[in-house]
């Protein structure tokens, strides 16, 4: 029996960077895209959907004059991408 | 990247690629620690050499306790660039292990001040070895072979003061040990952090630079 993916995750744009901010404790707008190789804006409306969810936190900020954005995945975010990678398995597994 | 559906395999693909990129930056960025601490160390033994040749007071033995205090000042007014790479877990273990590091070396530097020039053979190895430790720690954490080999050399190095120590216990005569042969034990501490520290920490700035 599959189990049924997620689909604010089954997007490619919006798995990278949960697959990126998984692996590290936070991680700016800047790294983002060049990881992702998405576009500014592209990145930044996938952003606010994985915000509004509550996978992860978005913190506007400054690195000295600089406008910077920061992301990092909550706890409901790790359970997600979680199942997620679970269901998966089941496809896989077939 | 589109806003394009995946198929399962594309899925754990893409979350592969994405956490194998994260975790490749590894030994980039962590050669100014070393080169700070290194110099700064090799800058003070090689002044408490000179002044130990030319027979200064033994208060002067104190500037040694500029290491510390320069490191941290050096370390303030250099810090790493600010780039936009994250912080990753490896980061953390390793920031952990050097403070652990650094905590060792409280009670050396404790045993140095109440001790002074009693105990020197053993503490300058004790620094050495916590020192190595660390390195040849951070070299397997981050699978950096310049920092591992650097480390098992400091080790080398380390065992080289203890030798030296036990050879001047041997003279015969304990009258032909003059300042300069119980000196060499600065000199081959400083050739430790040369080579466990500062030879790394270059190579590893000049991969650094040419990997842009």
């Amino acid at each position: 029996m599959f189990k049924e993916l997620n689909p604010l995750l089954h997007s490619e744009l919006r798995l990278a960077v949960m697959s990126v901010l998984i692996g590290v404790e936070s991680a700016d707008f800047v790294f983002l895209r060049q990881q992702t190789g998405a576009t500014a804006g592209n990145l930044s409306v996938q952003l606010d959907k994985l915000s509004k969810a509550g996978y992860i936190d978005v913190e506007k900020t400054f690195r000295g004059k600089m406008p910077c954005t920061v992301c990092r995945i909550t706890d409901a975010g790790r359970d997600a991408f979680e199942e997620y990678v679970e269901a998966l398995q089941t496809y896989i597994k077939r | 990247m589109e806003k394009k559906k995946l198929d399962a395999q594309e899925s754990i693909e893409l979350i592969t690629r994405m956490i194998r990129n994260t975790r490749q930056r590894l030994e980039r960025h962590s050669g100014r620690p070393f080169l700070v601490w290194g110099y700064t160390t090799i800058v003070i033994s090689l002044l408490n050499y000179t002044l130990n040749i030319v027979g200064a007071a033994p208060e002067w033995s104190l500037t040694w306790f500029l290491i510390p205090v320069s490191g941290f000042v050096l370390m303030r007014l250099f810090p790493e660039k600010k780039s936009s790479e994250p912080r990753t877990e490896i980061d953390r273990i390793v920031n952990a292990l050097w403070i652990v590091c650094t905590l060792a070396l409280i009670p050396i530097f404790i045993l140095c001040l109440f001790h002074g020039w009693n105990y020197r053979p053993s503490l300058f190895a004790l620094i050495t070895l916590v020192m190595s430790i660390g390195t040849v720690a951070t070299g397997r954490i981050v699978r950096s072979k310049i920092y591992t080999v650097a480390g098992l050399l400091g080790m080398v190095g380390t065992a080289t003061i203890a030798i030296w120590d036990f050879y001047l216990k041997q003279l015969p005569d304990p009258q032909r040990i003059d300042s300069y042969m119980l000196n060499n034990e600065i000199l081959i501490f400083a050739a430790i952090f040369l080579i466990m520290m500062v030879i790394p920490g270059h190579i590893i700035n000049y991969r650094t630079r040419h990997e842009k």
